[in-house]
């Protein structure tokens, strides 16, 4: 539950609860994609593409290699990570201050933020970040009604550690921005002429590579500009051609954006409606679901059926942990 | 085995019907998949990212292997990619055989659950599609074909994918559970002793399942004293593993009275006749050569501590569609659970509704939270508050799930004997729940 003692939750690392992040900050003209693929059929639906977010299973001692080639941080903004559960707030807020867009409006929050942090070092930058209390409501607020904390989950004893990492590009270069690297990681020059994306997709995957064989899982965002913002511009244009020139597939065009402008619409619909059920106390849901199955007679049922599930999830987590031992 | 169950195959609701006319050239097919990550699917709800995922299922895998795969639809000679994000999967079900599972990836159920005899599928990739990485399932006995495309990152990894796919499906375990996977170690602990599944059925009164065995050596210790037999001297070979055990080494300690072991059994039921009607299994005892003594097991049995360990349940998944559907038939009951969904202009306040929450991953992590703290025996006090009568504050107390759902079902009982019917529900009573008292009166009858 959201706290008010300086506390940071974790949150979900799914697209729709940073898309509402970043506007309940006071962001605008963006939206946040998960990308499945790395794909250039799959980036051309989603360009502009302004940084990407790595998402993956954080492990204390990785093979150590040469130390990253770290960047020139004069003109990045890049802030060290000081609480762990703030990754993600810290990973697209580092994304975010970067980015130099016409679509982007950072809003007032994260400008005044921007504004007062910029001349410390990264370090002190974080510190500031963990204490600003409208960014840590906002992501706070995103934390899953979780009723029973204080009990002690067991079976979370051994919680995972997920870490995030920003890749966007900055004056010409491929930055890298991780919140536990000393600085920003230079990935060096993007050559003219070139999608970022495209030097940036070897590197993502290099990184996959070396975990292979540990079954660490990831997941991949995408700040992107606003669909709808983007739709409602190409229909403006497509409605001023049509005027001067009124062609069949001029009009076939702007049904088919009008098409995917309802899709956005709906999907943005459908994450509201996640996000709500995120925040939502399921608890009386619960008990009274049990007390109608029990008046309808049918409670036996579902606990024979909660029995047999739990009896096959048993035996999964036997094969889990004798695979590995 | 019979054939009739090479295939069966289900389809949910869905319009997705995948040809059966066998084809005879993968090369006259013609893929479609670049409109497949038009991300904008309506119907689609996001995916649980890792955090919602990872508390979820614990563990990466509950399957015996599964990766992200889309499926793919076939007319004519036009194979096209449904969008959604899924997931394939292995799994053994209950029939003990591998299914071949398909799901989209925020569902919980397969909507594609293939049982497939050892041997009878092939799986492969199909180069002749070009603009994604497909791959076909390939049924030898009816020359079926079913296509997916994959959605996971690292195309490098696919082919060890297709072969841990094609292991499972054919009888083969995955390399990396080989050692001592699953019912597997039971098994080959037991047969190290001795001992096989007729003798254990015997012993226990023949009405034990495998996983509830299974179950009673995982949770009650009674694993490590399996451990602590077979690692008696020369563990050389299984034969002579079992040989070498002696009932010298259960010592008197552990050799109690059989009296507990009806509790420790008590998911099976019916195991407390188990001791006295023990007949000697001499034809299995004879058959291995083995020297331990059914008594000696019985002893082991016996001296498991039941440590309230109170069979497994994953409530979870229990709220399914088919559970739900009589349930939201009945207004009366419908009014009663809308008031606790949440309340916005975004949540209609229907039954169809309260289907679609209860289906979410977000309703089903609350679920899983609530059931994980009620088994940590502290969730009376809670349970007080919500008035659903002190045997169920009793269950709650001791984490004890079935003993909570009696305590639900009786206090249903005795709420009505003193409210009356008609007096609860909201709709005057009428189409209310009370008026089916013929199947309740059977239900009590049976505790």
């Amino acid at each position: 539950m959201a706290s008010t003692h300086g506390e940071w939750c974790t949150i979900e690392s799914d697209p729709a609860v940073f898309t509402e992040l970043i506007r309940d900050f006071g962001v605008t003209g963006m939206q946040v994609e998960e990308l499945y693929m790395l794909d250039e059929s799959l980036f051309e639906q989603l360009r502009p593409i302004h940084g990407l977010i790595f998402l993956f299973k954080w492990e204390q001692e990785g093979p150590k290699k040469s130390p990253p080639k770290l960047a020139d941080s004069k003109n990045i903004y890049f802030a060290k990570q000081v609480i762990h559960n703030a990754c993600a707030t810290q990973a697209i807020v580092n994304i975010l201050l970067n980015v130099e867009h016409n679509d982007l409006k950072l809003g007032e929050t994260l400008v005044s933020f921007k504004e007062f942090s910029n001349g410390f070092d990264p370090l002190l930058r974080g510190q500031c970040l963990s204490n600003c209390e409208v960014i840590r409501n906002v992501h706070n607020s995103f934390a899953r009604n979780e009723l029973f904390e204080t009990f002690g989950r067991k079976a979370e004893k051994e919680e995972d550690v997920f870490h995030f990492v920003g890749y966007l590009p900055i004056n010409g270069r491929l930055i890298e921005l991780d919140g536990l690297a000393e600085g920003p990681i230079d990935h060096g020059e993007i050559p003219a002429g070139r999608d970022w994306l495209h030097i940036a997709t070897p590197i993502i995957e290099n990184r996959m590579n070396t975990y292979s064989g540990r079954e660490i899982r990831f997941t991949l965002l995408a700040l992107i500009t606003d669909r709808k913002m983007v739709y409602s511009k190409q229909l403006a244009e497509l409605q001023a051609q049509y005027q001067s020139m009124p062609t069949d597939d001029i009009s076939q065009q702007i049904a088919q954006l009008n098409g995917l402008m309802q899709d956005e619409v709906e999907k943005e619909r459908l994450s509201k409606v996640e996000n709500i059920r995120r925040k939502h106390n399921f608890l009386p849901l619960i008990i009274e679901l049990f007390k109608v199955f029990a008046e309808s007679g049918n409670l036996k049922l579902l606990y024979d059926e909660a029995s047999k599930k739990g009896q096959e999830r048993e035996r999964r987590n036997k094969r889990l942990k004798t695979e590995a031992s | 085995m019979s054939r009739e169950i090479v295939m069966s195959f289900s389809i949910s609701s869905t319009s997705n019907i995948i040809s059966l006319s066998p084809i005879e050239s993968l090369w006259n097919l013609d893929f479609r998949i670049s409109p497949l990550c038009r991300d904008s699917s309506p119907r689609k709800l996001s995916e649980m990212a890792l955090f919602g995922r990872q508390a979820q299922q614990r563990g990466s895998s509950r399957y015996m292997v599964e990766f992200k795969a889309g499926r793919m639809t076939m007319e004519g000679s036009t194979v096209t990619a449904d969008p959604r994000k899924g997931m394939v999967y292995v799994n053994k079900g209950d029939d003990d055989l591998p299914h071949f599972c398909w799901r989209e990836r925020s569902a919980t159920s397969p909507e594609e659950d293939l049982i497939i005899m050892p041997n009878d599928v092939e799986l492969k990739k199909v180069p002749q599609c070009t603009t994604g990485r497909v791959f076909l399932l390939r049924v030898k006995a009816t020359g079926r074909k079913l296509f997916y495309w994959m959605q996971e990152f690292d195309a490098t990894k696919d082919e060890e994918l297709f072969k841990k796919v094609q292991d499972c499906l054919s009888g083969k375990t995955p390399a990396r559970s080989s050692s001592s996977g699953g019912d597997g170690g039971l098994q080959s602990d037991l047969q190290n002793l001795g001992i096989d599944d007729n003798m254990l059925q015997e012993i226990l009164g023949g009405n034990v399942d495998r996983n509830q065995l299974a179950q009673l050596f995982s949770s009650s210790g009674a694993g490590s004293l399996l451990q602590g037999l077979r690692g008696t001297p020369q563990p050389a070979t299984p034969r002579a593993d079992a040989t070498a055990v002696t009932s010298g080494t259960l010592t008197p300690a552990v050799a109690r009275p059989t009296a507990t072991m009806g509790t420790a059994a008590a998911g099976g039921g019916g195991a407390q006749g188990a001791p006295t009607k023990l007949p000697r299994p001499s034809n299995a005892a004879g058959k291995t050569g083995t020297k331990i003594q059914l008594s000696d097991l019985q002893n082991i049995f016996g001296s498991v501590q039941p440590a309230a360990q109170a069979p497994p349940v994953d409530w979870t998944s229990a709220f399914s569609q088919a559970l739900l559907l009589p349930i939201l038939s009945n207004p009366a009951f419908v009014q009663r659970l809308t008031p606790h969904l949440p309340q916005d202009a975004l949540i209609p306040q229907t039954g169809d509704e309260v289907m679609n929450t209860v289906q979410s991953p977000q309703f089903q992590q609350a679920v899983q939270s609530f059931a994980s703290a009620f088994e940590t025996r502290q969730l009376g006090p809670l349970i007080q508050e919500f008035n659903l009568g002190t045997e169920a504050v009793q269950a709650a107390n001791n984490g004890d799930f079935e003993a909570f759902v009696r305590a639900l079902e009786k206090n249903k009982e005795s709420q009505k004997a003193t409210s009356g019917t008609g007096a609860r529900a909201p709709g005057s009573g009428a189409g209310g729940p009370q008026d089916k008292p013929g199947n309740d009166d059977e239900e009590m009858s049976v505790d």
